[in-house]
């Protein structure tokens, strides 16, 4: 019973002013993201990226149907994403913290030009 | 549709909760939630909307003819009428192929796979279905005579995919009746906030490490290396699926709905019995009481009840020989608890009971995680210095990944627990219950920006219980 107490109190909110705060701060940030992405100009390519983004993908009953008209949307949305370059910013200094390390398309590790010489024993130079 | 996607949190969330609360009327809520969850569910995969509703058209029609020959043998009838049917879709969905396959290579038969994809969610809801056939038959819950109320218990997004299985039975009054306070909705909100920075955080690295320790470069992973990797997929699979689960729980709350606890700090768990009493609570308690129970329970041939419901809980979690091997790992574990050493991890210091199970756990997520059994013996071998006890390229990839191994490893214990604490105490005066708003505020930015950055980040992840 005590541990079942404790759950229910899990990430309960007491105040009724955080209540408040905390639920407008959710919706503002829902809003703004929701109206940024419409209001926001598409980009055909990202300089950051050095890459194509992805457009609007076209809607037809079959695209639907076979689910290709949701991943064409999942992907023009986060391609087309308001402040996405900043937010890239924000992800690689995540990234960095987390793992100082990055995989190659082939899976070789690359790493860190000072890691180098001790790489599995072998001189990469 | 999956939580940690930017399509759901900006698009689908905003939209939904604009109708939901926009509207005033509960049939019309309902209706809303109803719709929103339809499409949550088709989105990326249409064609399977179909095998769900007709598995809820079967329950519903079955509910009210075991309500209608009450006390007469045709009420049973339909009970198993109902448990068939419903059953067999997930077995001809899930499990046929590996069936067909078995048979194939056993028997040297060429049976035809069928090649169906496995419908997501489909262990989930065919459960959640069943409860509530099992308990109109038991008279625990009213018949439900509208259809649509009983499609969104089972289909009603939050919980649909990747649980909590949610019984009828609790959700049945709040279905008619019920009411979003602006507390409830907090707390909904930053349990929601919280749960997508683990998934999109925590799991996902601890996911990175994983594979990148146990991936392919296993033939070559030395001993501390596949340590750390088995490690990695614990805290990966822990904060993954508990991730889920906040996220349901919360977003339930926005809705006024209150879905059962999934987790409770399984890995500080004293026993083995007492890791599957905090694991993914919502099923063995399903087990407990829908296939356990009624088979006889701890009066009749408990030993092989438990074998059962062992055996099924393998084979729900993937139509795949090394989830049964998984089962039946738990099985001897839990056996031989009942039989000769539970009495004893009682009295000795709590904290040899926690390596014990520790150790069980871990090894067993190795079962789980290999679907490949030559690969699982290359595991073991790593593990027991094959490849020596540490090379300098696991030690790279150990380094850099360190951070999210500690973090996972704090937030697995209950240190959150003492924060907590801090805050109810705080809460008491004035003064402290701004302190903790201010924090519990700034949580939800933080999770929800960061979460938002990873996402931009790394195009799509989808869960690991989706596979389930």
């Amino acid at each position: 019973m005590a541990a079942k107490k404790n759950q229910a109190k899990r990430y309960s909110v007491t105040s009724a002013y955080a209540a408040f705060a905390i639920i407008c701060v959710f919706v503002l940030i829902l809003i703004f993201f929701f109206v940024g992405s419409i209001v926001t100009k598409d980009r055909e390519v990202s300089v950051l990226e050095n890459r194509t983004l992805a457009g609007r993908p076209h809607i037809s009953a079959g695209a639907v149907l076979d689910g290709s008209f949701a991943k064409g949307l999942d992907e023009y949305f986060c391609d087309q994403f308001p402040f996405r370059d900043k937010l890239l910013g924000i992800n690689s200094k995540i990234s960095n913290k987390f793992s100082q390390l990055s995989f190659g398309d082939d899976g070789m590790v690359i790493v860190e030009k000072d890691e180098k010489d001790d790489f599995a024993g072998q001189s990469i130079d | 549709m999956v939580f940690s996607s930017l399509t759901f949190l900006y698009i689908f969330l905003p939209l939904c909760l604009l109708f939901y609360f926009i509207v005033k009327d509960i049939r019309v809520k309902n209706i809303v939630l109803l719709i929103f969850s339809l499409c949550f569910y088709a989105y990326g995969e249409p064609k399977y909307i179909f095998l769900m509703v007709l598995t809820v058209l079967v329950d519903y029609i079955c509910g009210l003819l075991i309500d209608k020959y009450r006390g007469t043998k045709y009420s049973k009838l339909f009970l198993a009428v109902s448990a068939v049917i419903t059953l067999s879709f997930l077995a001809l969905f899930k499990y046929a192929d590996f069936f067909a396959e078995n048979v194939n290579s056993v028997f040297s038969v060429n049976i035809r796979p069928l090649g169906f994809s496995l419908p997501i969610g489909i262990s989930f809801y065919t459960f959640q279905a069943l409860t509530y056939v099992a308990d109109v038959y038991r008279g625990r819950v009213k018949v439900q005579r509208s259809f649509p109320k009983l499609l969104l218990y089972v289909s009603m997004f939050p919980q649909l995919i990747a649980g909590p299985i949610v019984r009828y039975s609790e959700v049945e009054k709040q279905l008619a009746e019920r009411r979003t306070s602006i507390i409830g909705a907090s707390s909904g909100i930053l349990r929601f906030s919280v749960g997508l920075l683990k998934k999109t955080l925590v799991a996902n690295y601890a996911g990175e490490l994983c594979s990148a320790l146990l991936g392919d470069n296993l033939a070559k992973t030395s001993s501390l290396g596949a340590f750390a990797g088995i490690i990695a997929f614990t805290i990966q699979i822990y904060f993954d699926f508990s991730a889920y689960s906040d996220m349901a729980i919360g977003l339930g709350k926005i809705f006024g709905f209150d879905f059962p606890e999934n987790f409770n700090y399984p890995y500080t768990a004293k026993s083995v019995n007492d890791f599957w009493r905090r694991w993914h609570m919502t099923l063995s308690g399903f087990f407990r009481d829908y296939v356990y129970i009624p088979l006889g329970g701890n009066r009749k041939r408990w030993a092989v009840n438990m074998f059962t419901v062992w055996v099924l809980t393998g084979f729900w979690h993937g139509a795949s020989w090394n989830y049964l091997l998984w089962g039946l790992y738990y099985f001897f574990f839990l056996m031989l608890e009942k039989v000769y050493i539970g009495e004893g991890l009682k009295r000795i210091p709590s904290f040899i009971g926690r390596i014990y199970s520790l150790a069980v756990i871990i090894i067993g997520w190795a079962f789980f995680y290999f679907e490949d059994m030559g690969r699982l013996r290359l595991f073991f071998k790593d593990l027991f210095f094959a490849n020596g006890f540490l090379s300098l390229s696991d030690r790279t990839v150990i380094t850099n990944y360190l951070l999210v191994l500690i973090i996972g490893i704090i937030f697995s214990l209950p240190i959150a627990k003492v924060f907590r604490n801090i805050g109810f105490k705080l809460s008491e005066n004035k003064k402290g219950r701004i302190i903790t708003g201010a924090v519990q505020t700034a949580a939800v930015i933080i999770c929800l920006l960061v979460s938002t950055a990873c996402l931009v980040g790394d195009s799509y992840n989808p869960f690991l219980y989706f596979r389930f």
